[in-house]
């Protein structure tokens, strides 16, 4: 994996120094909490509802066993013995003091990492899939363009003031586990004619204003990448509007002035500050490409060619019913990709303890090469497991309350810390993911149903997807009371798609059983086993839905409420 | 709703902690219960003006009610800054005669 050079440690040793002393003015009241405000954005620190949130980045979901150790540390001395793995492939932490900010970063930046443009108006994390590097049908490791971007945008005096946050996405498989079409800019890395260069998509994005990605180009050189974001982030600095921040992400630029005046404003710009980069991308792709080898494989792993995991399988029916939705297919035949499920029914989605963290980080430098990846859907990957350690992990995990067998399924739920702790937040957004899984895989129905994915943001802003989830919950403050939206038909892969709303929304209490309405039109109406939700949904649109959840008795009762 | 009076309560986050606190008539305070109740809101906006910036993060006035002698803060909002996250049993409910700032 990438190590920090000595550029990065002394950049981020400099910034903790920093910060540090921000902090010490304003606790002494040389600064003003207006003043001061800015200053801990820029570090990643918000002020929540219960305490103060440290949100730490983990570029494109990449971690090694150390990084995962100093977490739990953190989480352990500093927080509540817990951490938070968020849609961005982040973490938080959700109980810290102010005071104890400095210190925290300290030993953050002792395993290279910060929480440096993890907040404010600036180029975000880049994120990526988080089969990086392992996936079947990936053409290049996305991380190595995802850590070029984080060197190049890191910092940069430009664009440290943008009109508003601006979030990149990497994939380099041709299934977009990275949802890059509601990015910013969504990068897919293509092959055209034997030569691999980057589609270029934007103005995607969820929220409040939820857009599907345009192409903006169909196939950029490699060398041209720095050069033409560039040219991007300079128009959309210049033209993206600052009066209403609730019109000044790329997506709205990209639909006021239109794509083709858009591509001509960066066009231009591009074609007269291109040679400027003359070069450039060559000599930092070489020292990153450098970095994301696939690990080395020891000799003994020659003779695991053949291990047979259904061995393992008929040993252990928990084993085999993980294995089933747990367990991907990597690109080395004597590899599994292993999805850890942080989504036990009941949990909280996303959260994992100090000690979890670090059976993780023993696991993974056990058996699996040392590396470890943060999902945007909340879970942890073990991305190179030798198939002849699959059950040995299995029991480890299992033992530490980490095997539940849902990835992709109804309970692996995708949940914003919603009211109960983001201060953003209309609803709660985490009881509802904890009923839902609860409530249904007591039912016993989620192997009947298959792949699913439910998607619940407390606020507008979406930070659950809600918007790209086969079933989307929106929970909103009607009168100071919680109302949950739901829509249907999402889709965060390559058939981006918007899910469409049912109707008027419902209450808390309301909201379960309709949710077992919808699973219910689903499993009824449906040809056979193969044919998913979504594949239901998109056979037979909205119509059946709406039937079996508002029948006209209880119509005018619903719209009276909403 | 509630048959019982609407009053009003003065709430903010500790400085240092980020800890939801109250104001008690002379300090801040961790309980809503242990709050100073205003009857007019206008009492309560009044007095926002007169805290000192380096205790408290934004300071606001907040409805509650008194039921059967209880203060209960109208909005769920509110109820789950008072109370702690509904998601675990942490927070001021769990915490209850000793916490430190």
């Amino acid at each position: 994996m990438y190590r920090y050079n000595q550029f990065d440690t002394e950049y981020v040793r400099q910034r903790v120094a920093i910060f540090r002393e921000q902090v010490a003015r304003r606790i002494a009241g040389v600064l003003t909490e207006d003043e001061f405000k800015p200053l801990r954005l820029q570090n990643g620190v918000y002020l929540q509802l219960h305490a103060y949130m440290l949100r730490v980045a983990i570029p494109y979901g990449t971690l090694n066993a150390r990084q995962m150790r100093a977490l739990a540390m953190i989480a352990e001395c500093w927080d509540r013995g817990y951490g938070h793995f968020t849609t961005r492939q982040n973490i938080q932490f959700n109980w810290i003091r102010l005071d104890d900010v400095g210190d925290i970063l300290e030993a953050l930046a002792d395993v290279e990492m910060h929480a440096i443009q993890t907040s404010g108006n600036c180029v975000r994390n880049v994120t990526a899939d988080h089969f990086a590097g392992a996936a079947k049908d990936e053409i290049e490791d996305p991380r190595m363009t995802a850590e070029l971007l984080r060197q190049y945008s890191t910092g940069h005096a430009e664009f440290a003031f943008l009109p508003r946050k601006f979030k990149i996405a990497v994939t380099g498989a041709a299934h977009d586990r990275a949802v890059t079409a509601f990015h910013d800019i969504g990068i897919n890395i293509v092959r055209k004619e034997g030569v691999v260069g980057y589609r270029i998509v934007i103005g995607g994005g969820l929220g409040r204003t939820p857009i599907i990605g345009t192409e903006l180009v169909e196939f950029l050189p490699k060398a041209d990448l720095l050069p033409y974001l560039e040219a991007v982030l300079h128009v959309y600095n210049r033209y993206g509007r600052r009066d209403n921040k609730y019109k000044a992400r790329i997506k709205i630029l990209v639909q006021e002035l239109g794509i083709e005046t858009l591509r001509a404003e960066i066009d231009a710009y591009f074609t007269a500050t291109r040679d400027a980069f003359a070069g450039v991308p060559d000599a930092m792709l070489g020292a990153i490409e450098a970095a994301f080898q696939p690990p080395e494989m020891p000799p003994e792993m020659d003779v695991a060619e053949a291990y047979d995991l259904r061995h393992d399988a008929a040993l252990s029916p928990a084993l085999a019913a993980w294995m089933e939705t747990n367990l991907e297919e990597h690109r080395d035949g004597r590899h599994a990709i292993v999805s850890i499920s942080l989504k036990a029914p009941g949990a909280t989605p996303g959260d994992a303890s100090a000690e979890q963290m670090r059976v993780i980080a023993d696991l993974a430098e056990r058996y699996a090469y040392d590396e470890i990846r943060i999902s945007h859907e909340q879970n942890v990957i073990l991305p190179h497991v030798p198939k002849a350690h699959i059950a040995a992990v299995f029991r480890a995990l299992d033992a530490a309350g980490l095997a539940s067998a849902n990835i992709g399924q109804l309970s692996d739920i995708i949940a914003c810390p919603g009211m109960d702790y983001c201060a953003l937040a209309t609803a709660r957004s985490i009881p509802i993911a904890q009923e839902i899984a609860t409530r249904f895989t007591a039912l016993k129905m989620e192997r009947d149903i298959g792949a699913l994915k439910i998607k619940i943001s407390g606020c507008i802003n979406a930070c659950g997807h809600h918007h790209v989830g086969h079933i989307g919950i929106l929970g909103l403050d009607r009168a100071g009371v919680e109302n949950y939206q739901i829509t249907l038909g999402g889709d965060g892969t390559e058939d981006a798609a918007l899910g469409a709303r049912t109707g008027p929304g419902f209450s808390a209490e309301a909201l379960i059983p309709a949710i077992e309405t919808i699973l219910d039109t689903y499993l009824h109406g449906r040809k056979n086993r193969d044919e998913t939700f979504l594949a239901f949904y998109r056979r037979v649109g909205m119509a059946p839905f709406k039937r079996a959840l508002y029948p006209p008795t209880n119509r005018a009762r619903h719209e009276s409420a909403a | 709703m509630s048959a019982h009076p609407i009053q009003y309560v003065i709430t903010a986050n500790d400085f240092h902690s980020g800890a939801v606190v109250f104001w008690g008539g002379d300090a801040w305070l961790l309980r809503l219960r242990d709050a100073c109740v205003f009857e007019r809101a206008e009492d309560a906006e009044a007095m926002l003006t007169q805290f000192r910036p380096e205790q408290v993060v934004g300071a606001y006035v907040i409805e509650v009610v008194a039921d059967a002698g209880q203060l209960q803060a109208q909005h769920i909002r509110e109820a789950i800054r008072a109370r702690g996250p509904s998601n675990y049993f942490h927070g001021k409910q769990a915490e209850e005669d000793h916490v430190s700032l």
